[in-house]
């Protein structure tokens, strides 16, 4: 299964949810405010679910 | 706030807008991927704009953009309502599929932004078409409207936050270029070295008549897409481009352009060699990219007009002009104003366009004094080709018969002599010498040790020791 970018119509790659998730992690470890920090986690949590969707588990998300 | 036109609603995208939004929430660090790229009103909605604005003045005064910060900040604006109340900012982080591509989604918001302005653009050329004013000045408001759309256009940017953004962006151009330039680059060594590129604005070199004006500006236009695939135009008033290009060919092959221009030599047709010499410097030439327009009898508006055509439809880095005294004036007030009018005009459309324009001048015969460098007084017809010009060059036939032996002196030497540089303020005393092939009008740097005897020569002659 491949996810597509709905604007452009250009695939969202692994690598690239990867690369966001891993962003958004460290945002929500510095992250000043817990409703800030809630925040990130619920994006993680639906950027995983989209990873897993592709079907390619990576280390970040075994990891998490 | 819907924006309309008749019965069609303006082009927009309600998607991207969220989602270049909803990426500068969850990363403010997007912003410095698309900057340069987005700006405010290239956001349709209004409640979005006012986000982005937002977002941008926390980032500038060194605050964290997230989503309470920005719901703060938008509260104290009297905006949050507006805009939807902190939900909003809910709906724009989840409208982003990933703010990885934070920067392909602010190129689609600049677009559509753009094709907005193009639209009111038109529409108010449409109406000063319309009314009463005249075809000329009309023409002249629709290239001034359309010259605002570019995307690096000089006459859009007017807050220093968007002039700044434009200089560290060619900063960072700079720095990526190995060349020590900061324009276009001649392709010449020390004539780059002297200029460091001609940069955006009027550039006049004059001469007297038949001391290499036009060789010059064939030269550096052929060298500068040899070198650095430059693209030129020139704006021919004197000789036909077809004349052009047989130079062009000629100083390609090295063969004298009246072979050339007759097939025989020595009354003889061409040998095959000489064919196939003619033949690759064609293409050669045809490589160049460059564009070649002839404008004799026209006015500056016309040349103009074509120079901005060039540089939209062509895409040209520089454009010649051949020659100033030639461009065709009003005739309702004197010569000397015609020029001034005629050199702002030119100095204008070059900052607009945001390329170096070269204009050749010829200086006044009745003043003529060989070996004498013409200074800035004597540009004919008009102290306002010097006034207007950033930088301003003369170029000398140097007389070196007394010096050398006659076999030796058989090519031409000229030199240019800077006299004015207000482009970049560089010191404008050096001096660039060039030998002129007697058969094509190529032109070789001088090596140094030749162009101190030449500056010698120069002495002598001029009664010196």
């Amino acid at each position: 299964m491949k996810i597509y970018d709905p604007l452009t119509g250009m695939e969202i790659t692994p690598d690239e949810f990867r690369r966001e998730i891993a962003m958004l992690r460290r945002k929500a470890d510095d992250a000043r405010d817990e409703r800030i920090e809630e925040m990130y986690l619920q994006v993680i949590g639906k950027r995983q679910q989209q990873l897993a969707a592709i079907g390619t588990h990576s280390v970040a998300l075994e990891a998490s | 706030m819907i924006q309309t036109m008749g019965e069609k609603t303006m082009p927009n995208n309600s998607e991207a807008e969220q989602s270049v939004l909803g990426a500068l929430l969850l990363d403010s660090q997007a912003l410095y991927a698309i900057a340069g790229v987005v700006k405010p009103d290239d956001f349709y909605y209004e409640k979005n704009r006012w986000v982005f604005e937002t977002i941008t003045d926390i980032d500038q005064r060194g605050d964290a953009v997230d989503f309470l910060s920005v719901s703060a900040e938008l509260e104290r604006r009297g905006r949050l309502n507006d805009v939807g109340g902190c939900s909003y900012l809910t709906v724009l982080i989840n409208a982003t599929p990933t703010a990885m591509h934070a920067d392909t989604h602010a190129r689609i918001v600049a677009d559509l932004g753009g094709k907005r302005r193009i639209i009111r653009a038109t529409c108010a050329i449409a109406e000063q078409a319309y009314d009463g004013t005249g075809f000329t000045d009309t023409l002249s408001f629709a290239q001034k409207e359309l010259l605002k759309l570019m995307p690096r256009s000089r006459m859009g940017a007017s807050d220093i936050d968007t002039l700044v953004a434009n200089q560290v962006y060619e900063y960072n151009l700079r720095d990526s270029d190995p060349r020590d330039v900061a324009g276009v680059a001649t392709g010449f060594a020390a004539l780059d070295d002297n200029t460091k590129g001609l940069d955006i604005g009027l550039h006049v070199w004059q001469a007297e008549s038949s001391h290499g004006k036009t060789a010059l500006a064939l030269n550096v236009m052929a060298q500068a897409a040899r070198k650095n695939q430059t693209r030129s135009g020139m704006f021919t008033l004197e000789m036909t481009p077809e004349q052009l290009v047989n130079r062009l060919i000629s100083m390609e092959c090295g063969i004298n352009t009246t072979i050339l221009a007759t097939g025989k030599m020595n009354g003889l047709p061409l040998t095959p060699d000489i064919i196939t010499r003619r033949r690759d410097a064609a293409q050669r030439v045809a490589s160049y990219g460059s564009q070649i327009e002839y404008c004799g009898g026209q006015g500056v508006a016309d040349i103009r007009s074509r120079i901005i055509y060039h540089k939209l439809e062509n895409g040209i880095d520089i454009a010649f002009v051949d020659f100033v005294q030639l461009i065709r004036g009003s005739g309702q007030s004197t010569r000397t104003l015609e020029l001034d009018a005629i050199c702002g005009t030119l100095n204008e459309t070059a900052n607009e366009l945001g390329i170096p324009i070269v204009a050749t001048s010829q200086v006044s015969r009745d003043k003529m004094q060989r070996g004498q460098i013409p200074g800035m007084d004597r540009a004919r017809d008009s102290g306002g080709i010097e006034q207007n010009a950033g930088c301003l060059a003369s170029i000398v036939y140097e007389d070196r018969n007394h010096l050398f032996e006659a076999s030796y002196n058989c090519d031409r030497v000229v030199t240019f002599n800077g006299l004015k540089d207000r482009l970049h303020g560089l010191c404008i005393d050096k001096i660039v010498g060039f030998r002129i092939d007697a058969d094509t009008s190529r032109l070789t740097e001088l090596m140094p040790t030749d162009l101190i005897a030449t500056l010698r020569a120069r002495k002598v002659a001029q009664g010196g020791r």
